[in-house]
């Protein structure tokens, strides 16, 4: 169970940063990477800015920000180049996942960077126990789960409850007619990119501090582009992704014992996910957006 | 220039080629296919597994070929019939594909294991084309040491140069991606067309998958694709669509990929990862530089019609 709730807190961060990407109207598929550079960026708060006998009042804070930043930072990169350029930020996420997930090899790989020298494995030397959220009981339950369900209330308020929540949700349905409101729809983009970001980066630095180290590769690798299922079956609503990050939490837990005890692989967990969104899409759930968009796009045809 | 660096240009290349042009005409025509590592998954998969099985890599070449326009029908029938959005299709085919074929694994390995316990399962290669003329110092090797589907694959670049840019077909097909309204009212069936780039593009990401594990590796493992497809992907945009863009862009990560390999074993200190990172960072940084507005993507792109 406590497996389950850490593998659900994982997916519940990346959810909330899928969930708000896509109610803008965002293809911002990075949330792989942005967990990647919170994870490594949790590290190098824990083990080069903070000293060793950090409180956890001072170093919790410290470690969970830098994954913040970290992962609103990577994920503006999309967001810059979308903006000024004009490029898809489906393109530049899936670049800047390849990158993220290399970088934190890349740390951990060597002497001179994080990796340490006493370790046979290539993984970071041990955070300040006071940057550590230690599992309860022998579990791998620890208290950065209760990260999570804040998190999703405040992303609720603020989607649903508050004027800028407001922009976010009209620019993702129609950005023409937001536009026409006097909504800065550039700007809400641009700040959908930094929060989805910081949630996904957020995920990250709580996974090393769960983990207490920054490892080779991230034990939940994938999940950023699994994130899109929770998303998609909580209907793209921030309470909605709590159920259902724990949903493929247990199911992702459930196919790792499976495969454990039986001769059923693990992989079948993807095969689920898939079929999910597939069924989902199928039965005529639409994203905001795209329906409007063919609108749009006629509507700009015949105007122009 | 070090000729095995060239013919490691190439080998690496072909893939990335092959799964890149596809995607290209499938662009072209306005669809969007993010689930092109999946289809480069099950053609790596699918094509090992026939090849293993019969003992012909030609055999291979075809379930590849078979199993990459399979997916991709799957892709059409979700965004062409009952216009789900493409990217959240692609991403979900992804997922399908990683099941499919990691699941294909543990089942082949386990067989594997049962008879004799031969952990590698080695699927016959394509032999080089003309063994006698490989070995003509420099040229021999760039050019005759390699296997037929990359012989293939930088033959169809004029190929698709032509139909795309000069021919009938190539215009209808630019027309469905660029305004599908008009050219459904010229009497083009915008539908019947994507359905066909579909298949076009799925058969040959299907078989750039086949390629790395009949061709180049023999040998399959999980998620071996890793991440090529992504890579095609972002080679149509950074080739601006159009073949011989697409077909440099694929070249320069060839070659990015294979500096990599070859740097290592001239023993160069430098940080493999950093070296792993660099082709992305320049698509990236190469992105960014480029002008606003100037792409050349099809102005339909990714949007459903009808």
């Amino acid at each position: 169970m406590g497996e389950s709730l850490s593998r659900a807190a994982v997916l519940g961060f990346s959810g909330l940063s899928v969930a708000l990407s896509f109610r803008a109207g965002l293809f911002n598929i990075g949330a792989e990477g942005q967990f990647m550079v919170g994870m490594a960026a949790g590290a190098v708060a824990g083990l080069k800015l903070l000293p060793a006998g950090a409180p956890a009042a001072l170093a919790v804070p410290t470690v969970l920000a830098s994954g913040a930043l970290a992962g609103a930072a990577w994920s503006l990169i999309a967001g810059a180049l979308r903006q000024w350029r004009g490029v898809s930020e489906v393109i530049v996420t899936l670049m800047l996942n390849a990158i993220g997930i290399l970088a934190v090899k890349l740390l951990t790989s060597y002497d001179g960077l994080l990796k340490n020298p006493l370790e046979v494995h290539q993984q970071s030397g041990a955070l300040p126990p006071g940057a550590q959220f230690d599992g309860w009981g022998g579990t791998s339950f620890h208290a950065g789960i209760f990260l999570v369900p804040p998190a999703a209330a405040a992303l609720w308020l603020a989607l649903y409850r508050m004027r800028a929540g407001l922009s976010v949700r009209a620019t993702g349905l129609n950005p023409e007619a937001a536009r026409a409101c006097g909504i800065p729809v550039e700007r809400v983009r641009l700040a959908v990119f930094a929060v989805s970001g910081a949630l996904a980066g957020l995920g990250g630095a709580m996974t090393t501090m769960a983990l207490g180290y920054l490892p080779n590769e991230s034990p939940y690798s994938d999940y950023g582009y699994m994130a899109i299922a929770v998303a998609l079956v909580a209907g793209l609503h921030p309470l909605g992704v709590l159920p259902a990050a724990l949903f493929f939490g247990l199911l992702e837990t459930g196919a790792q014992s499976m495969q454990r005890f039986t001769d059923v692989p693990s992989e079948v967990v993807y095969l689920v996910e898939g079929a999910v969104i597939l069924a989902l899409l199928s039965r005529g759930l639409k994203l905001p957006g795209t329906r409007r968009a063919a609108g749009a796009a006629a509507a700009a045809s015949e105007a122009g | 220039m070090d000729p095995a660096f060239l013919e490691a240009v190439a080998r690496v290349g072909t893939p990335l080629l092959l799964a890149a042009l596809g995607e290209l005409i499938l662009e072209r025509s306005g669809v969007l296919n993010i689930g092109i590592e999946g289809v480069l998954l099950s053609g790596a998969f699918f094509g090992f597994l026939a090849a293993w099985a019969t003992g012909s890599p030609a055999a291979g070449a075809l379930a590849a070929l078979l199993a990459g326009a399979l997916l991709a029908a799957a892709l059409a029938f979700m965004v062409l019939r009952l216009k789900a959005d493409s990217i959240v299709v692609g991403m979900a085919l992804n997922l399908v594909a990683f099941g499919i074929t990691g699941i294909g694994y543990v089942i082949l390995d386990a067989q594997t294991k049962a008879h004799g316990g031969v952990k590698l399962v080695r699927a016959p290669t394509f032999g080089a084309m003309l063994p006698e003329l490989a070995g003509v110092p420099i040229l021999g090797p760039l050019f005759f040491d390699q296997s037929a589907l990359t012989w293939l694959a930088f033959a169809l670049v004029p190929l698709l140069w032509y139909y795309l840019e000069r021919s009938e077909r190539g215009l209808e097909l630019r027309a469905v991606g660029e305004h599908p309204a008009a050219a459904e009212s010229s009497g083009i069936d915008v539908t019947w067309c994507r359905f066909k780039a579909c298949l076009a593009a799925g058969a040959l990401g299907g078989l750039a998958g086949g390629f790395l594990t009949i061709s180049q590796t023999s040998a399959f493992t999980p998620k071996c694709t890793a991440g090529r497809g992504f890579v095609a992907l972002a080679a149509v945009v950074l080739g601006r669509y159009g073949a011989w863009g697409t077909a440099a862009a694929c070249l320069f990560f060839g070659a990015a990929f294979s500096a990599r390999d070859y740097l290592q074993v001239k023993g160069l200190q430098v940080p493999y990862e950093l070296l792993e990172i660099l082709p992305y960072a320049l698509t990236v940084a190469a992105l960014g530089l480029s002008h606003l507005r100037r792409t050349g993507a099809p102005a339909a792109l990714g949007k459903p019609y009808g």
